[in-house]
């Protein structure tokens, strides 16, 4: 398989006045084609902005360094305005805001096709085809809808349909399954599962829901801070991980007792420049973290940590 | 939308009929006794008892107040808003008269301020922080700022008298059109420019904007098309009020030019004491406020759908 | 003790054609002083609006909210204590705080507000008390809200309410727009309260596993009704209505439901529209919150004909 992404040494740095936070920091990733990932991280990790950074939508208090690749492009606004859309598509996190309240779903679905320079008459098969493939409940009726008449869930599903309209190579789904009740959730899933699976595309999964992680994704890569602090394969996730943070990441849900295997409040100075991140949380920090930044090394095949203790 | 349309139209019925009131009061809430004013108008300053209780029984002064609303009411509806006292023509025939300058001045200021404040919010939104945003800001509050009398008089002095390419005051030609409407665009220009570097701002920071951009919408629609038409809203609005305003004649600019709208009806009659004239006027203006009003409810409501179905708790 | 009696809450809309949006019928439960009561269902089943009622935000269209005896509706004229016995948190941390004040004077306003401790010296014993309760370091009272985290500020909303003295705290999904990591620290610190002061505690929440690791009673609501009501072990080993069962098989994940247009059905069960095993009746006569075993209410008419039956 070919690689169809390539992130080679990304940071991105917000400025704000005299302050800045990394929010991504020295971090490679490659995405095959046909390949399933996910990204796992909590708010603050960075998944989002690597997500924005990908699809060129940082906003202008962002510096970027480093470099990206869609198959043998080096991704740069102008390539990414091309790509957007076609090629590259991300359903946003932020459903109830997605959408442009004062134009009809139909009108804004349709803008999309307009692009591709298809017949009045295709798109609007076009749209209701897309909406029933989202297995949304009376399509005729939504592109005359406004987007206030819908409710969250079919939002969103309106949007995935937006995102699925070109048959892109590379999807990026932002957290499609934030505060969502479980009835709904399940839906979500369902359906990602069955579009995904049907077509070679590239899926890349972002998300704090570690069971949606499992069930939708070959590979998963645990972000803390603006790093890649474990990657392995979904199916030894809940089994074989290694790195502290994901130990404390799973063994914090309900099911499992919801215990907090972490520092509550940090025990050093939250930000450290030197050393790894995870130290101030860590309970198998030891002097060494605090002073040098371990690297991402294999442990197993398919099976890389970033941890003084582990490797 | 019918709802809401019938709302809308239900509170201005409701608001015309509180106007009409309270106009027919002005003539109470003026000092002095209306009878007496009347038969001055008539007869001249010194007028006798018996001509000021004559004219108190000929115009029905002497009634009830509610008796003589209603009879105001039944003219009104009839359109005879009464008759001047001083020239004795109908105030709706004076009204008519002058209403086309007002017409005018204030069509040709409002396009004026709009030519000029349209692109420049534009232009200060996208180069947002830049010298030129900079500039087209502080010509923007300079205009807001400045009053339109002074204006006008800086107006007058340099096209006027110094480069002499324009006539100092008058009515008819286009040449005569330009420095009122110069003077009034200032403020509104000002205004409106303003609001819409703000309104634009704020739509671009919203969410469906990234959303289009991710799904591959071209930045220039995303921005003519989309963003645009979200920004417009608050500032069609605004306009449109401003519309108002400059319908009830802005007394101000209309003297110093000599300029025969609606303004100077009302200002003239104030002074003269020409109180039909003066009620006649004032209710014509809240007629045009409130339509006017209503008219960008319903625009409101057209532009941003969200309005038309709101629920309240 | 909190009684809902035959509550609900209807939302008007319109002005000369009146649509009702109708978000809580006919509601009638029992939360026992001491005890966690965990609110389940979907969004739009209502359950946040029960929150609000219990609370006195709201004031119910039908049926009456009472708290130990006494109604929740014109809370100025209940006594102080009874006014302030019920507190909630809600679901946005960042939207507790005035981003304006430091976290010290919003801890004491409502003290001071309320005139329950006038002395300064009192009020930071105080303050200081119920911060070492939720687990936070005396610093924070110099920070203002933006320079804490989400998990932090919902610790400390709740340590604004634990002020007061509360009898039963309404906590409206206070975990959804957490990291896993602090949910499981906020549930916890729930607990801790629970067991500390022995506040009642009312938990909205659709988050499953969450629920049930908290809550010892769990009533589940769709479209404003309560379906079901129950002991949590009762309601996970022996779920009766037919949507309780599709919930839980949703939330483990073995079942997908289609999603649903909305059903607004004013006769009948409110699951009439979607349920696998309905009949006629349940089109046209809505069914009773009925206890079918000790403690265990199902309002649906099969499950009512079994028993019987």
């Amino acid at each position: 398989m070919s690689s169809l992404l390539e992130i080679r040494n990304l940071t991105v740095t917000y400025r704000f006045q005299d302050r800045q936070a990394a929010a991504v920091r020295a971090l490679d990733l490659t995405i095959r084609e046909g390949e399933k990932l996910a990204i796992v991280g909590e708010s603050g990790a960075g998944k989002t902005t690597l997500v924005s950074a990908i699809m060129g939508l940082l906003p202008n208090s962002a510096e970027i360094e480093g470099k990206i690749f869609f198959r043998e492009f080096q991704l740069n606004p102008r390539i990414l305005a091309k790509l957007r859309g076609k090629e590259i598509v991300l359903i946003p996190q932020n459903v109830h805001n997605s959408l442009n309240p004062v134009f009809s779903v139909g009108n804004q679905m349709e803008d999309l096709l307009i692009e591709a320079k298809i017949s009045p008459n295709r798109r609007r098969r076009i749209i209701l085809d897309l909406l029933r493939k989202v297995r949304l409940p009376r399509p005729e009726v939504i592109p005359r809808s406004y987007p206030h008449q819908l409710s969250g869930g079919m939002k969103q599903r309106v949007l995935l349909a937006m995102g699925l309209s070109r048959s892109p190579s590379l999807i990026l789904a932002d957290e499609p399954t934030k505060g969502l009740d479980p009835v709904r959730r399940v839906g979500i899933l369902y359906l990602l599962k069955q579009l995904v699976e049907q077509r070679r595309q590239s899926f890349v999964l972002i998300t704090h829901d570690i069971k949606a992680a499992v069930y939708l994704s070959d590979t998963v890569a645990l972000m803390y801070q603006g790093e890649i602090v474990e990657v392995l394969p979904a199916s030894l996730l809940n089994t074989h991980s290694l790195h502290p943070y994901t130990t404390a990441l799973l063994a914090a849900a309900p099911e499992r007792g919801l215990q907090v295997l972490r520092r509550i409040n940090p025990g050093v100075d939250s930000s450290p420049i030197v050393g790894c991140s995870y130290a101030a949380f860590c309970n198998l920090c030891r002097p060494a973290c605090l002073k040098q930044k371990p690297v991402l090394r294999k442990v197993a095949s398919g099976h890389m940590v970033r941890c003084h203790a582990i490797a | 939308m019918g709802p809401y349309l019938l709302r809308r139209l239900s509170v201005a019925v409701v608001s015309l009929v509180g106007v009409s009131f309270v106009t027919f009061l002005l003539i109470f809430l003026v000092p002095g006794d209306p009878a007496e004013m009347v038969a001055q108008a008539r007869f001249g300053h010194d007028v006798g008892e018996r001509e000021i209780e004559m004219v108190c029984r000929l115009e029905g002064l002497d009634q009830p107040v509610v008796f003589q609303y209603i009879k105001w009411v039944r003219h009104l509806l009839n359109l005879d808003l009464g008759y001047s006292l001083i020239s004795r023509q109908s105030v709706l025939s004076l009204i008519w008269s002058r209403f086309p300058a007002t017409l005018l001045l204030a069509c040709s200021s409002l396009l004026l301020s709009q030519i000029v404040a349209v692109p420049a919010g534009i232009i200060s939104a996208l180069r947002k922080d830049t010298w030129l945003d900079v500039v087209l800001r502080l010509f923007a509050i300079w205009g807001v700022s400045m009053p339109s009398f002074w204006f006008s008089y800086i107006l007058i002095i340099f096209f006027a008298l110094k480069l002499r390419v324009l006539p100092v005051s008058g009515y008819g030609s286009f040449a005569n059109l330009v420095m009122p409407s110069l003077a009034l665009s200032l403020g509104i220009a000002g205004h409106t420019a303003r609001l819409l570097r703000a309104s634009i701002l704020e739509v671009l920071q919203q969410d469906y904007l990234n959303t289009a951009r991710a799904i591959g919408i071209r930045e220039s629609k995303i921005v003519f098309k989309y963003a645009l038409k979200n920004a417009m809203i608050p500032v069609l609005t605004s306009v449109a009020l401003q519309l108002s305003f400059l319908l009830s004649g802005t007394v101000i600019v209309e003297s110093i030019f000599g300029w025969p709208g609606l303004g100077k009806l009302i200002l003239d009659g104030i002074f003269t004491r020409d109180f039909p004239v003066v009620q006649g006027c004032v209710l014509f203006v809240a007629v045009c406020f409130v339509v006017i009003n209503v008219g960008v409810d319903l625009l409101y409501a057209w532009l941003d759908p969200r309005i038309r179905w709101e629920a309240r708790g | 003790m909190l009684e809902f009696r035959n509550v609900s809450k209807v939302f008007r809309q319109g002005w000369l054609k009146k649509t009702e949006i109708v978000a809580v019928k006919e509601v009638s439960l029992l939360i026992k002083p001491g005890k966690i009561f965990g609110l389940m269902g979907e969004s739009g089943s209502g359950k946040s609006t029960l929150g609000k009622l219990a609370l006195g935000l709201l004031t119910p269209s039908a049926g009456e909210v009472l708290w130990e005896g006494r109604l929740r509706t014109n809370l100025r004229s209940l006594p102080k204590e009874a006014r302030l016995a019920i507190q909630g948190i809600s679901q946005n941390p960042y939207g507790v705080f005035n981003p304006r004040h430091r976290i010290g004077y919003a801890l004491a306003e409502p003290l001071i507000y309320h005139g329950l401790l006038k002395n300064e010296q009192e009020r930071l014993l105080r303050i200081r008390e119920i911060l070492e309760l939720v687990n936070m370091e005396e610093d924070c009272l110099r920070k203002y809200p933006s320079q804490l985290s989400g998990g932090q500020l919902q610790r400390l909303a709740l340590a604004r309410i634990l002020l007061m003295n509360p009898k039963l705290i309404v906590a409206d999904e206070p975990t959804t727009m957490l990291d896993l990591t602090t949910q499981a620290q906020i549930i916890h610190l729930l607990k801790r309260i629970h067991e500390k002061k022995g506040v009642a505690i009312l938990f909205i929440s659709h988050d499953l596993p969450v629920v049930t690791a908290l809550a010892q009673r769990i009533g589940i609501m769709y479209g404003g009704r309560l379906v079901e009501v129950g002991s949590t072990q009762e309601i996970l080993t022996n779920p009766l209505h037919p949507y309780t069962q599709l919930f839980l098989a949703a939330a483990r994940e073995e079942v997908v439901p289609e999603l649903q247009s909305n059903t607004n059905n004013s006769k009948g069960c409110i699951y009439y529209g979607s349920c696998y095993q309905s009949q006629e009746l349940c089109a046209v006569k809505t069914p009773e919150l009925i206890p079918v075993k000790r403690e265990h209410l199902v309002a649906c008419h099969l499950v009512n004909a079994a028993k019987n039956g």
